[in-house]
């Protein structure tokens, strides 16, 4: 309590001395101090350190004519953002009336909560395989390195999918991000922003307009 | 006569406990503070499920959503009057001991060359004002004058150089530590600060600048914490 307890010697012998009034001392200007204090804390404070989210770019190709193109890498799937759609294409891209003779390449679109379903699918193998080699870190059966490595390995087999990820000049950042973001969530190990080509930009603008 | 009632006095409340729970609440956001930095230009980053921290040697590149870029970095006074003195050198600009000093203080600065003495001269209000104005006065990217080239070069040589200086002090004071480990960690990142509304082209031009000059690829974008859905379970 605010008043200053009187533990004199009334006890006993001696005369009881008439009781004084015990010197009150008024809180509230240590309250007002306080919470002056506690207001000033809470307006600068922030709580949540700011975290950072990897993106490994390709470096520039020291030779103009290596540029890799998709038909080079297995299991690509290629995700074109432009602004609120999202489009993908499996695989290598064909234009209309290639030498190959394949048909032509259609963009799908999905919307980004299809994305994960999508990409899970597509990134069972490793997936599965996480599976199992969570399960044997669980029971000790292998230490952490061994785990990191075996799960570095299974996202570089050629069963895994790998993304590439091309933007307009209308997409978002956000877009972007978010998509790097379902692939970090389906385990994906190799994920990249490559620079769209005309022929790519052109069918994405006559899906867009379609 | 009616008698003349005493007036009251006003019932006394023990503030005590209230003080208590003051400084219970003060105390623990004191130990739980961690500063916001001042802001030149406010960007609302997107969120990603990453828990990675900031590392503490960085460059960072801060694209608003208007895609003006700015830079920021690391690096203790010395340091900083280094990259300031090449600089000045390298661009030809003439400051006063109070715009450099005023460089030093800053944590991001976003203006051309051209401009640097006076964006130097004005209150971090002003520059803040400026830089949510429609005025385009940011640090250059485009293809026909990249000021960012310049800026980054420097700044990264200067960073890098003053991480192995202190790798190289920690490895003499510690000989048992992990040199690999450690080296990384000197080494300045790249961090992108992006506004998740700003269009990305914007980010991919700084990121081509980097790779217009050979530097490594990898950037951290600076992203707000989300819950992984892999974990809920």
């Amino acid at each position: 309590m605010a008043q200053i307890q009187d533990t004199g010697n009334d006890s006993g012998k001696g005369k009881k001395r008439p009781k004084r009034g015990m010197p009150n001392v008024d809180m509230t200007p240590m309250v007002d101090l306080a919470f002056l204090l506690l207001t000033f804390f809470v307006m600068t404070t922030t709580f949540s350190k700011a975290k950072v989210m990897k993106v490994v770019y390709p470096a520039k190709p020291k030779n103009e004519k290596i540029i890799p193109d998709n038909a080079k890498i297995n299991n690509a799937l290629t995700f074109l953002l432009t602004k609120d759609h999202i489009y993908y294409y499996d695989g290598e891209f064909f234009t209309e009336g290639n030498k190959k003779g394949e048909p032509a390449t259609k963009l799908t679109e999905i919307e980004l909560s299809g994305v994960r379903k999508l990409l899970a699918d597509r990134n069972k193998f490793v997936i599965d395989k996480k599976k199992i080699y969570a399960d044997q870190l669980y029971k000790k059966e292998i230490a952490d390195t061994t785990y990191v490595k075996l799960m570095t390995e299974a996202q570089k087999d050629q069963k895994a999918v790998k993304v590439l990820i091309k933007t307009d000049d209308k997409a978002l950042t956000k877009a972007f991000i978010d998509m790097i973001d379902e692939c970090m969530i389906a385990d994906i190990g190799t994920y990249t922003h490559v620079d769209i080509n005309q022929d790519e930009l052109n069918l994405l603008n006559a899906t867009v307009n379609k | 006569m009616a008698k003349i009632s005493k007036p009251k006095s006003a019932p006394a409340i023990d503030m005590t406990p209230m003080v208590d729970l003051a400084f219970l609440l003060v105390t623990f956001f004191m130990l739980s503070a961690n500063f916001r930095q001042d802001e030149v230009v406010v960007i609302d980053i997107p969120a990603s499920i990453s828990e990675e921290l900031m590392p503490k040697d960085f460059l960072q590149i801060s694209v608003s959503k208007q895609g003006k870029v700015f830079i920021g970095f690391s690096g203790n006074e010395e340091v900083k009057k280094g990259i300031l003195a090449d600089l000045m050198e390298k661009t030809k600009i003439q400051l006063t001991t109070e715009q450099a000093a005023n460089f030093v203080a800053a944590t991001e600065l976003g203006s051309s060359f051209r401009d640097l003495p006076q964006y130097l001269s004005l209150t971090s209000e002003q520059r803040k004002q400026l830089a949510d104005s429609e005025d385009m006065n940011a640090i250059p990217v485009d293809s026909t004058r990249n000021e960012l080239k310049t800026w980054v070069k420097t700044v990264y040589e200067h960073l890098n150089n003053d991480g192995k200086a202190r790798f190289e002090k920690m490895v003499a004071e510690n000989p048992g530590l992990d040199k690999k480990q450690l080296a990384q960690d000197m080494k300045p990142k790249f961090i992108l600060k992006a506004d998740k509304d700003a269009p990305y082209h914007y980010v991919q031009d700084v990121v081509n600048t980097f790779k217009d000059l050979d530097m490594d690829t990898k950037f951290s974008f600076i992203t707000s914490m989300e819950a992984d859905p892999r974990k809920e379970k």
